[in-house]
């Protein structure tokens, strides 16, 4: 099977529309993306742009208005184990440890392997992730950042087909931000499991992802820009801030957030993508409508 | 001579044998009318050293010295900002503020101190709400009254720890551009602790890292050369302030990587896969007898920080 040429999840067209006493809301419109086998992408976006709404959508927890979802060749509806999920706050089962919270999943998806090899599993995850020695501790006995840290375990340890990571360091301090970032890209080198992530952190996007996807605006928020990453992996944060690219690119995100994020290249006739978001929209047949005018 | 000086201070908690150590040689001068940011960790001990400044935790060596004098206790020439607040929830803004200057200012006549109360007020745009519960009021609204009352007890030193850590981003930067414009006119000596690089350098005219070594120490300071008032969005593009925020985080990662044990242990990864939960009634799980496998069963050895 020569799977790995397909993408490994294809966003067609997607709408999102709410039906409100004033007619239909749309908060989400024409949203297309592909993302490769293995690709970390980031979708950056002002609060309320309906970043997270993409991300529930890709998720099945949310219905999609129009469009189509395709998740390693086949249509993917409504939730299921193959999409792991990290929220912007643990949603860890407080009268359960963070072992018998990652179990719970564990259990379901592997449950034809023998127990001890379920519990490898999670422990196998949980120490990674810098828990070895507090893995049997209950939610309420962590920090905040700590209990991320299971989290991620969690959504690692069913090896599902994508990661969904919502804000999932927005609640924490600057520091212990740096040091999940580290986390989580530590095991996602050991399992390059493809990744979409909202963030509305600058440097968060550029030092994790592959690809920056910066969202316009909400309502009938679409795709404004697309920014490839160059930096070679593993990365490190200190070669990677003295890197005069860094600031280029962070410049390049601020500028977008700052001056550019509203406006919609559907509505602009003078909008020229950019290389990146070109190449992208191009891979969808809809080269654009200005550029080959 | 300095406003305000530590020199060679430690500090530690708990009984002898099982005593944490949380500062180590400290030495801090902060000159009049200078802006001092420290970073540090959360739990590095950051608030155990403004604690030693305000005189609610005493050195267990060294000394610190306010105007060349020890600090023995608390005392109104140094005001102190707390994260939570601390407003007394059945006072109105005004009766809040108007508590501290009460106390201060016991020579001046009623009209003298309502006028000074009403001043401070406006300073921090609270004129409309100056009659207004603590509860009625939003996280950032309350933290403005905290600083108002503050100020209002004219101090020699503002010593703010985390004041801003409880509230949401965009509150957030607008107190930091308001509390750096407050200070622009007062000139007031500020000692300010946080755990945000970039929010130290906005603010700050001193950055100072608080290493995560265990014990705790200062780093070296970083002077911040960049012309007041400073905007928010035209200094991501500044060379010097890119080369500082470097600088900065790096200092604090790094000290914080040396901090960390490797230790070696033995993991296994199992080698499953995980089940198709949509199919579970199909034919292929009576056809073969345990889970998918990827390959034979494969060990690897991990560095995993303690």
């Amino acid at each position: 099977m020569s799977t790995h040429k397909l993408p490994m999840l294809e966003l067609d067209r997607l709408w999102k529309t709410y039906d409100t006493p004033k007619g239909p809301a749309t908060i989400v419109k024409n949203f297309n993306l592909k993302l490769k086998e293995g690709e970390f992408a980031t979708l950056i976006g002002h609060s309320g742009c309906g970043k997270s709404t993409v991300l529930m959508m890709v998720a099945g927890l949310s219905d999609l208005s129009k469009g189509n979802m395709i998740l390693a060749g086949k249509e993917a509806v409504g939730p299921g184990p193959d999409r792991g999920i990290v929220f912007q706050s643990p949603c860890l089962l407080p009268w359960m440890t963070a072992f018998e919270n990652v179990m719970l999943g564990v259990n379901q998806v592997y449950f034809t392997a023998s127990k001890a090899e379920r519990r490898q599993m999670a422990e196998y995850y949980l120490s990674i992730v810098g828990l070895g020695d507090a893995m049997h501790k209950h939610p309420g006995e962590l920090s905040q950042g700590m209990r991320q840290r299971v989290g991620i375990a969690r959504a690692f340890a069913l090896q599902p087909k994508m990661l969904l990571l919502d804000e999932p360091f927005g609640m924490l301090d600057s520091l212990t931000r740096y040091e999940l970032q580290e986390v989580l890209l530590d095991l996602w080198r050991r399992n390059r499991i493809t990744t979409l992530m909202v963030t509305h952190d600058v440097d968060e996007a550029i030092f994790l992802s592959d690809r920056v996807v910066m969202m316009t605006d909400g309502p009938e928020a679409e795709v404004g820009d697309i920014l490839k990453i160059p930096f070679e992996r593993p990365r490190n944060r200190k070669e990677i801030m003295e890197d005069p690219r860094y600031y280029e690119l962070r410049e390049h995100l601020i500028t977008f957030l700052n001056d550019r994020s509203h406006i919609r290249p559907s509505r602009e006739p003078q909008f020229v993508p950019s290389p990146d978001m070109a190449a992208e929209l191009a891979t969808h047949g809809m080269p654009f409508p200005t550029a080959a005018a | 001579m300095p406003l305000i000086e530590i020199k060679g201070a430690s500090k530690g908690f708990g009984p002898p044998g099982n005593r944490t150590e949380v500062l180590k040689n400290i030495n801090l001068s902060v000159e009049e009318g200078e802006f001092v940011v420290i970073v540090g960790y959360s739990g590095s001990g950051k608030s155990t050293l403004i604690n030693m400044i305000s005189g609610l935790v005493k050195p267990d060596t060294g000394t610190a010295s306010i105007s060349g004098e020890f600090i023995t206790g608390p005392g109104p020439d140094r005001g102190l900002v707390f994260q939570n607040y601390s407003l007394l929830p059945w006072l109105n803004v005004e009766e809040n503020i108007a508590l501290a200057v009460d106390e201060v200012f016991k020579d001046w006549t009623k009209e003298q101190r309502k006028a000074h109360v009403a001043k401070y007020i406006a300073m921090v745009k609270l004129t409309p709400a100056a009659h207004k519960l603590p509860k009625e009021l939003s996280g950032g609204m309350r933290q403005r009254v905290s600083v108002a009352r503050t100020l209002a007890m004219q101090p020699k030193v503002l010593l703010m720890d985390e004041p801003l850590s409880a509230l949401d981003a965009l509150t957030r930067a607008q107190l930091q551009d308001e509390i750096a414009e407050i200070w622009l006119t007062n000139k007031t000596t500020v000692i300010w602790i946080t755990n945000d690089p970039d929010e130290a350098i906005l603010v700050a005219d001193k950055v100072i890292p608080l290493l995560p070594t265990s014990p705790a120490t200062l780093g070296e300071p970083m002077i911040v050369g960049m012309e007041r008032p400073r905007d928010r969005k035209a200094i991501n593009h500044d060379a010097r302030f890119k080369k500082l925020r470097t600088e900065l985080i790096t200092t604090l990662l790094d000290a914080k990587g040396r901090t960390k044990s490797k230790t070696s242990l033995k993991l296994t990864l199992p080698d499953i896969l995980p089940e198709d939960l949509t199919t579970v009634n199909s034919l292929q799980f009576l056809n073969r007898s345990g889970p998918k496998r990827r390959t034979a069963e494969k060990r690897e050895e991990v560095e995993v920080a303690a």
